[in-house]
């Protein structure tokens, strides 16, 4: 029941919030210009500023809430962690390097290289865990390893860069520049989440031990590439668009999680709905005052209080 | 007498020894709040006495200290762009032996770090300074950069017993004052004025050309993506005003804010300023940036080296002039059509 109850509220609220954050914005054009404009009479600059610079970013900020919600469910049924975040893959510091590269030498590509680099980078963190035993740790201890590396080596590099404000902004993540373009790339990413839904089995599987997940008819070592190949995917597009979102992988699943049990027939789901929501919420904070605030910060600010209030609520309950 | 509160009661009735200790903790507050107030006032009076004490030095820097030097500095190590470029231009470029990697004006400046007579101290910010090699030059005067990035260094340094001076000017006039002080720290007092005189001329006939113009809303591009500007407290901020304009972000308070493509239509500038490093041309302005925005209507999209703006030296008025130019070129048509006379005369 209130499984159902949440599906339901989530359903209903999402074009509620989507419209409320249209109308809100840094200047004055606020619900009437929105009504004008659906209905194909509002000023030219009132079309502009919602159709092109308000729209597109909402869309946005949702597909990515959503990509990391789902990459989040998966990464923790993958390391069978709680602690799972899609990042703990080394992409967060793969997309890192590349977009320091990017600062340095063509800073038209930052979204390609940091897209790029994030890939190999779980390439390299994937290859070294086969060589161990392709266990959930080797693959958590070896992302850790080749994290640190390339922070060091882009912190290294960050000495060199005279754009320091630009390239701190950029590692918090933010949707400042986001149009329709960066829509239009990510729509793969909602594509893919969806799919991700008829893999729920594996994913519950995943959470066994490898025997047990062996013997119920898993092909653990399948299983598990298909996983990170999409964990990959969703959180590089993530990246490539809005730089990297700290919180939304780890905490959206886990909210989820409380509220509609560890199922993963119902946590995809619901970790996308409330994904898409938590970040489009998320980014209307961060860009209606006179300045932007970095996504990120926000995310973590919101997030944090969220979860450990669930937290704390679930134990006295049990 | 809140404060003594605890010495004065004990068991609810006020001991005789109590009161006399609070009264001695008051005067002896009162004899060190007030000599060190008469210390600061004599300070100031000794320092715009004169620069020359028996032939000392002395002068105030930017933070309020007093630096004094037997003799003209003659090995000076610079630690920002700003002070490079106030050193060559009042003619203390041979005494200069240290400077950051950020020092790339004049081209002098270039040539001798290239042939080994110039040293690299580092960076900017403390952790990029080099301490170590500012000591191996043999320094006897060190400029310094206020604002907090540098304080680790300065306490070092002094600890060291180098001289160090704060540069930190926050309007003209603060540059103004900084070239000269820099001028006297080094010996070229007279080649400081000129450039100072120089300078104020050059902003008064740019204060004449476009005095009673209305005022041009600027949005200034600083970075592309995120796309960021600059804010209240910055030289560019200061520029734009000097050259007849309005920074539409220039209520914001962070240095360079993180702003949004909807303000900037909103606020629909009627220029706009790029730099050259802001990784965003001219052309993609005009064509990718929307119409409602009267500079992208109206092809107002102006290219200025950032350096000119942010660097509070010498060649701030460069930038000025540039601004202002771009933002009231009718104000200076003739002065381009004088000097094409000029030059067609010149050259025939």
């Amino acid at each position: 029941m209130r499984r159902f109850l949440f599906f339901i509220s989530l359903i209903i609220f999402t074009p509620l919030i989507f419209l409320i954050s249209l109308s809100l914005g840094p200047s004055n054009y606020g619900f009437s210009t929105v009504i004008a404009v659906l209905l194909s009479n509002g000023t030219p600059i009132g079309t502009t500023i919602i159709m092109e610079i308000r729209l597109p970013r909402i869309i946005a900020s949702y597909i990515v809430g959503s990509s990391l919600g789902i990459a989040g469910a998966s990464s923790q049924a993958l390391f069978k962690n709680p602690l799972g975040d899609p990042y703990l893959l080394g992409i967060s510091s793969g997309a890192a390097f590349g977009a320091v590269l990017g600062f340095m030498f063509f800073p038209k590509l930052i979204p390609l290289l940091a897209f790029i680099f994030s890939f190999i980078t779980v390439l390299i963190v994937y290859i070294i865990a086969k060589n161990v035993d392709s266990s959930p740790k080797s693959l958590i201890l070896a992302g850790v390893a080749i994290g640190f590396l390339l922070t060091a080596i882009s912190q290294y590099f960050i000495l060199y860069i005279p754009h320091l404000h630009a390239i701190y902004a950029w590692l918090l993540g933010s949707f400042s520049t986001v149009g329709w373009k960066s829509v239009y790339l990510l729509i793969p990413a909602l594509a893919i989440s969806i799919l991700t839904f008829p893999l729920y089995k594996w994913l519950n599987l995943l959470l066994l031990s490898d025997e047990e997940s062996h013997s119920l008819g898993l092909d653990v070592g399948v299983a598990r590439t298909v996983i990170i190949l999409i964990i990959t995917i969703l959180t590089s597009l993530s990246v490539a668009v809005a730089g990297i979102i700290g919180f939304v992988g780890l905490v959206v699943p886990h909210i989820s999680r409380l509220l509609v049990g560890a199922n993963h027939k119902y946590l995809l789901p619901s970790s996308l709905l409330f994904g898409g929501i938590f970040l489009m919420i998320a980014d209307t904070i961060a860009r209606i005052g006179s300045m932007e605030i970095p996504v990120g910060i926000i995310t973590a600010i919101m997030g944090s209080p969220l979860f450990i209030y669930l937290l704390v609520r679930s134990r006295v309950k049990n | 007498m809140y404060i003594l509160t605890p010495f004065a009661y004990r068991g609810g009735k006020m001991s005789k020894k109590a009161v006399a200790v609070g009264i001695i903790v008051v005067v002896i507050v009162a004899a060190i709040i007030g000599g060190y107030a008469y210390y600061a006032y004599e300070g100031n009076n000794s320092v715009s006495n004169g620069q020359s004490n028996n032939g000392k030095i002395v002068v105030k820097d930017d933070e309020g200290n007093i630096i004094t030097l037997k003799k003209p500095a003659s090995r000076v190590v610079s630690l920002a762009p700003s002070n490079t470029e106030i050193l060559f231009a009042v003619g203390a470029g041979n005494q200069v032996v240290g400077v950051t990697q950020f020092c790339d004006y004049p081209p002098i400046a270039v040539e001798r770090v290239k042939n080994g007579t110039l040293t690299v101290v580092g960076g900017f910010a403390d952790k990029y300074i080099n301490v170590e090699k500012i000591v191996s030059l043999k320094p006897d005067l060190v400029l310094a950069f206020g604002g907090g990035m540098q304080t680790n260094t300065i306490a070092k340094l002094r600890s060291l017993n180098i001289t160090v001076a704060v540069l930190n000017p926050t309007n003209i006039t603060g540059i103004y004052h900084d070239i000269i002080m820099v001028g006297e720290l080094t010996g070229h007092k007279n080649k400081a004025v000129k450039v100072v005189d120089s300078m104020k001329n050059k902003l008064n006939e740019i204060e004449k050309k476009i005095a009673g113009l209305p005022k041009k809303k600027v949005f200034f591009v600083a970075w592309n993506n995120p796309l960021m500007t600059a804010g209240n407290h910055t030289f560019i901020n200061y520029a734009i005003s000097l050259a007849g304009g309005i920074n539409i972000f220039g209520n914001e308070k962070s240095s360079y804010p993180i702003v949004n493509m909807e303000q900037v239509i909103a606020k629909n500038p009627d220029v706009i300023i790029i730099t050259p490093h802001c990784q965003l041309t001219k052309e993609e302005i005009l064509s990718n940036w929307s119409k409602e925005i009267n500079a992208v209507k109206n092809g107002q999209v102006y290219v200025i080296d950032d350096d000119l703006l942010v660097r509070p030296g010498p060649r701030i008025i460069q930038g000025i002039e540039e601004l202002a130019e771009d933002l009231h070129p009718n104000a200076f048509e003739n002065t381009d059509l004088e000097s094409a006379i000029f030059l067609a005369e010149a050259s025939a």
